[in-house]
């Protein structure tokens, strides 16, 4: 590929290559020590107590988590609410058959009063 | 500093001798931060991030290799993955709403503060193509160009032979003389 170049793009080329040449060293802020004392003592401080429960409820998993337990428990509830809704013969049936042995037979004071002999 | 502290909360000897630590290494991490993300703001939290996990795992630092060594080592790591996130992070955006997902947003051009000023513009087009060779060979070539470390320097950093740096450095220039020239139609 290089063959087929032209002597000033060499040139070019050859110049961009070489312009990290006598680069010299970039200097950070001058209260970067600060700042990781100041980000050290933060961390800590988010270690503490509530901090860390929030820590760990706010995680991307937790909360997916929480998310897909709670659809679940959506589509459990609706297809339940769904089935005791549908009419079904035999269920009532059953039903009024145990009201019927279950049902406190209790009295008024007129049937009481007047008993019949 | 205290090697058996694993807590980030530091007494006053401890402080004075990472402020001493600090002071000797910030200006190696930012500048290798600063050549791999391209960016100021970014090259400063990543320098950040690196003296915080220095000071955390120092009580696991074994001594294998050179003190300087295992800070570049964590530089490096730290930089590439805030690089990895950055590049993710625009990716991601919108773009599949349009469906140009696959197209990462152009960085602007990086003017490194250590160029010298008639070497700026083409030090910019150097960084840019830097951003499409691999991940080693970008390396390689910034701790030799940045930095200035020797080949063997650089192949322990990088935990491989001289002459698998040789080999890597050869290989990052000759797909930097293609990308460049290809890029700005030179041959």
């Amino acid at each position: 590929m290089t063959t087929n170049m032209k002597p000033q793009n060499e040139s070019k080329i050859q110049s961009i290559m070489n312009s990290l040449d006598g680069c010299t060293s970039a200097e950070p802020s001058p209260y970067l020590l600060t700042r990781v004392m100041a980000a050290m003592a933060n961390k800590n401080d988010m270690q503490n107590g509530w901090s860390k429960l929030l820590n760990v409820i706010t995680r991307p998993a937790f909360a997916l988590g929480g998310l897909i337990l709670i659809v679940i428990l959506n589509l459990f509830v609706y297809l339940n609410y769904n089935d005791s809704n549908s009419f079904n013969a035999a269920s009532v049936t059953k039903t009024i058959t145990v009201t019927d042995d279950f049902t406190a037979n209790v009295n008024s004071f007129y049937e009481i009063e007047n008993v019949e002999p | 500093m205290n090697k058996a502290t694993t807590d980030t909360r530091i007494n006053e000897s401890e402080e004075r001798h990472f402020a001493t630590l600090v002071a000797n290494y910030q200006n190696m991490v930012y500048n290798t931060s600063l050549g791999i993300l391209q960016n100021e703001q970014d090259a400063e939290e990543a320098t950040q991030d690196v003296f915080i996990k220095v000071h955390k795992g120092f009580a696991k630092f074994g001594e294998q290799s050179s003190l300087r060594t295992w800070i570049y080592k964590i530089a490096i790591n730290t930089a590439l993955d805030a690089y990895r996130k950055n590049r993710r992070t625009k990716q991601k955006g919108f773009g599949f709403l349009f469906g140009n997902n696959t197209l990462a947003e152009e960085p602007a051009n990086f003017h490194h503060p250590g160029v010298v000023l008639d070497q700026k513009e083409n030090a910019a087009i150097l960084f840019k193509a830097l951003n499409k060779l691999p991940e080693k060979q970008k390396l390689a070539f910034l701790l030799q160009k940045t930095e200035g470390l020797n080949v063997q320097e650089v192949a322990e950093i990088m935990e491989t032979t001289a002459m698998a740096i040789t080999s890597l450095l050869a290989r990052a220039k000759e797909n930097l003389r293609t990308i460049i020239g290809d890029t700005y139609k030179l041959y």
